[in-house]
């Protein structure tokens, strides 16, 4: 859960100042960000496309070939049943990515909508949001979850709202805070003194001033969700098998660790790969949008 | 007296360049024991670069060569970090700009003034402790501050400066170093200000004032080095150089800095008050900050609101804007009712009201243009961008506050302040208001800036025929710009008429005691 709230924080807290005092790299996204670009290029082309990079029924079984070790015909191995690991590692990925930016998008747009609420609202909607999301906080984000799938059933698309809601508190925080920030803030009392309507004022300058920070925050997010996604397939919760997904996938091969690792191993280095990737492009992009 | 003074800052031959560019070129600098120097110069001309390089405080990453660069008789040009930390504290004494910033909030001022003594000499905590009460009673500060553990929060900026003055000078350096410190303060405040300077000066001290504002040193100054774009132009007497200014830029600093010429009063109309506040009164925390004011701004006609910082100025000009809500007291625009009224019931009103603050930066979006923040307010809200006739009067409405046309795509923050101030001003005017309140609109700008601005201002009223509300501690300002002027004291109006009679003739003690501050911060006495 920290691994949400931290760098959130610090981004909400950084941001005004952040413009000038991080280090411009040129407007570009230095050496790691553009490793970390092509990943997520191929993790795209993999999620949309993923007949050109594994070829083959994810699905299909070859009860002979089962649990074969990597080797020329199945460079990731088979599983217990003879599918090619490799090509269900491919066909994963749109599940992991699906899953990761729709909950961004769901926990950051629950964060919007409460944050812009206990910013705006008086005293005690803001209590009763705050003591919400405190509790929340309070919680491991993935027992939030699993209360929230305890309530909906398992599946793919509860797995998305329960790490969207779960997720959603962090984003609140930020919001709240920046819009307190520019509520309070001259170019509001410029507005007012305008003549503009409250409606047009929120609009026009406190959300736009919220929502860039916010969006700099989701995109490590995404990382984070996918990792929290995985979680919840591996214990069972998320896609239901036989999909592949990399969590589910993971779980199968805990029985064949000792025989057959690499059951359990490359959906595992995909799951770290794709979340370094996009937590590292996310950072990227906001330093050189930092810069500009 | 310089012939048998010793030197304690000679400086020649002084270059800095910062990335490649150089700021400051060739400059030869010196001040004598007990002289007072002002470095005068408009905002980037390199004044606080010359004298901070001398401090050995360069940015990180600037140039800075020297062919003579001695403090107090000692050669440091290649003095380490180290040696110059010792120097600072010792032999040279720094006030910077923001004295609101510059004392820590989380410890007591007492130490913070005591602390060059810690660092820098073997004294007892005694005898610290009393060095600290006579720096402290020095500079009119209670020397009970030394040892009560008061946080800077509870001083006023006028004590916070004093205090800052106190830390700089309580280890009797040779050379003191105040850059702009009496900007941003009133009158009455920037005298005592400096005349603790003046102390120093007196127990033999070198002192150096930099300031933008030649009229502020005139009379305080033995000496006034004039520096343009990097190159010293003018290094003489006071007398002499504001006598017969030589330098173009040393001319503008000199007609900033003569009392502007004085309002012709507009004729005194019959007309109703298109503003008018009724015994205003406003509560902060139980403490009145304003007391049953009240005031008429009528069509065509300045009203000037004077009084020392922390009067109430201000929270009378937010309560005539509907700011903030006043705990008696009504405030009518046209007759109609202004103040108290939910905002819903003056939106459809708000056109015929501007306002202009002392800091435009912050009312600015960051993320909108010139040309955006202009398209916004000529189309009440309506349009992000200017094109056809739109743009047209865009243009002209830049043109008129004497603002280029090609500013239009930068964003406001990219500005000068005196643009930006224009470009509030264009906004404020933009809806064409029948009354625009302007709360210490030049006090933040350069001398020479703040002439230019007041000039615009004047012009501006003559051409427009729009009210004004013009709130400042600058009298020099007020009496340029009001017909009629309020004096506010302690929250209440103490003094009121037309601006002639109460300038000349002051009839409240508060009234003449700020005329006095005025006059004595003008000539140094």
């Amino acid at each position: 859960m920290s691994g949400i709230v931290d760098p959130g924080l610090q981004a909400g807290a950084r941001a005004p100042g952040s413009r000038r005092s991080e280090r411009s790299r040129g407007g570009t996204l230095g050496p790691a960000g553009t490793v970390a670009a092509a990943v997520v290029v191929v993790a795209v082309v993999a999620a949309v496309w993923p007949a050109l990079l594994g070829g083959g029924d994810p699905l299909a079984v070859h009860p002979a070939d089962a649990l074969a070790a990597p080797g020329p015909a199945h460079p990731f191995g088979t599983d217990e049943s003879g599918r090619d690991v490799l090509t269900r590692v491919v066909a994963g990925t749109r599940a992991s990515l699906v899953v990761g930016v729709l909950a961004t998008l769901v926990g950051g747009f629950a964060g919007i909508v409460l944050g812009t609420l206990a910013g705006l609202g008086g005293r005690v909607v803001d209590a009763v949001v705050g003591r919400v999301t405190e509790v929340a906080f309070a919680l491991p984000l993935l027992l939030v979850a699993l209360v929230v799938i305890a309530v909906t059933g398992p599946g793919a698309v509860p797995a998305t709202l329960a790490v969207g809601f779960a997720t959603a508190p962090g984003y609140a925080r930020i919001v709240r805070a920046l819009v307190r920030t520019a509520r309070s803030s001259q170019v509001v009392e410029t507005a007012v003194l305008q003549g503009r309507s409250p409606g047009r004022i929120l609009l026009r300058h406190v959300l736009p001033a919220a929502l860039w920070p916010v969006v700099a925050v989701a995109t490590l997010g995404v990382g984070q969700a996918v990792v929290w996604a995985s979680a919840l397939s591996y214990l069972g919760v998320g896609t239901p098998p036989p999909a592949p997904e990399w969590g589910a996938m993971l779980a199968d091969g805990r029985t064949y660790l000792l025989t057959a690792p690499w059951m359990s191993t490359f959906p595992g280095l995909a799951i770290v790969v794709l979340a370094t990737a996009v937590t590292v492009l996310g950072r990227a992009v906001r330093r050189a949008g930092a810069a500009r | 007296m310089s012939a048998v003074a010793p030197r304690v800052l000679d400086v020649r031959g002084l270059t800095v360049s910062i990335d490649g560019t150089t700021v400051v070129h060739d400059v030869a600098l010196h001040v004598d024991a007990g002289e007072c120097v002002a470095l005068v110069g408009a905002s980037g001309s390199g004044k606080s670069v010359t004298a901070r390089a001398a401090l050995g405080l360069s940015a990180p990453g600037a140039v800075v060569t020297a062919d003579r660069l001695d403090l107090d008789g000692t050669d440091v040009r290649r003095l380490s970090e180290r040696r110059w930390r010792r120097l600072r504290g010792t032999t040279v004494g720094y006030v910077g700009q923001e004295a609101l910033g510059a004392l820590d909030p989380l410890r007591p001022v007492g130490r913070e003034v005591g602390d060059a003594l810690r660092l820098h000499t073997d004294l007892r905590a005694v005898d610290r402790v009393e060095a600290v009460r006579r720096a402290l009673a020095a500079v009119g500060l209670d020397p009970s501050l030394a040892t009560d553990g008061r946080l800077a929060g509870t001083l006023s900026g006028g004590m916070r400066q004093r205090a800052l003055i106190a830390a700089a000078t309580v280890t009797a350096p040779a050379l003191v170093v105040a850059d702009e410190p009496t900007t941003a303060l009133d009158a009455a405040v920037a005298v005592t200000v400096m005349e603790q300077l003046r102390a120093a000066q007196q127990r033999g001290a070198g002192v150096i004032v930099i300031t933008h504002d030649l009229g502020l040193v005139a009379g305080w100054a033995d000496r006034v080095v004039v520096v343009d774009d990097g190159t010293v132009v003018e290094d003489g007497p006071v007398a002499a150089v504001l006598g017969a200014p030589v330098h173009a830029a040393t001319q503008a600093l000199v007609r900033a800095a003569r009392p502007g010429a004085e309002r012709v009063p507009a004729p005194v109309s019959g007309a109703a008050p298109v503003l008018e506040g009724v015994g205003l009164t406003r509560v902060f925390d139980g403490v009145p900050a304003v007391q049953d004011v009240s005031l008429a701004v009528r069509p065509g006609r300045v009203t000037g609101v004077i009084g020392a910082s922390g009067s109430g100025k201000t929270t009378v000009a937010r309560m005539l804007l509907g700011l903030e809500e006043p705990d008696a007291g009504t405030v009518a625009l046209d007759g109609g009712p202004w103040v108290p009224l939910p905002e819903r019931d003056r939106r459809g009103r708000r056109h015929r009201v501007a306002a202009v603050v002392q800091d435009p930066g912050a009312t600015f979006d960051e993320r909108w243009t010139v040309e955006r923040v202009l398209a916004d307010a000529l189309t009440d809200g309506g349009a992000r961008r200017a094109s056809g006739g739109l743009a047209d009067r865009v243009d002209a409405a830049l043109r008129q506050v004497g603002l280029d046309p090609a500013l239009r795509s930068r964003p406001p923050r990219t500005l000068s302040g005196g643009q930006r101030q224009r470009l509030a001003i264009a906004r404020a005017l933009a809806t064409g208001p029948d009354v625009v309140v302007l709360d210490e609109p030049v006090t933040a700008l350069d001398a020479t800036v703040q002439d230019a601005v007041l000039g615009l201002l004047g012009r501006l009223r003559d051409d427009t025929g729009v009210a004004m509300v013009f709130v400042s501690h600058d009298l020099r300002a007020v009496r340029r710009m009001a017909d009629d002027v309020l004096v506010v004291h302690e929250g209440q109006v103490v003094e009121q008429g037309p601006a002639s009679r109460v300038f000349d003739a002051p009839e409240h003690p508060a009234t003449a005691r700020l005329l006095t501050a005025s006059a004595r911060l003008a000539a140094g006495a």
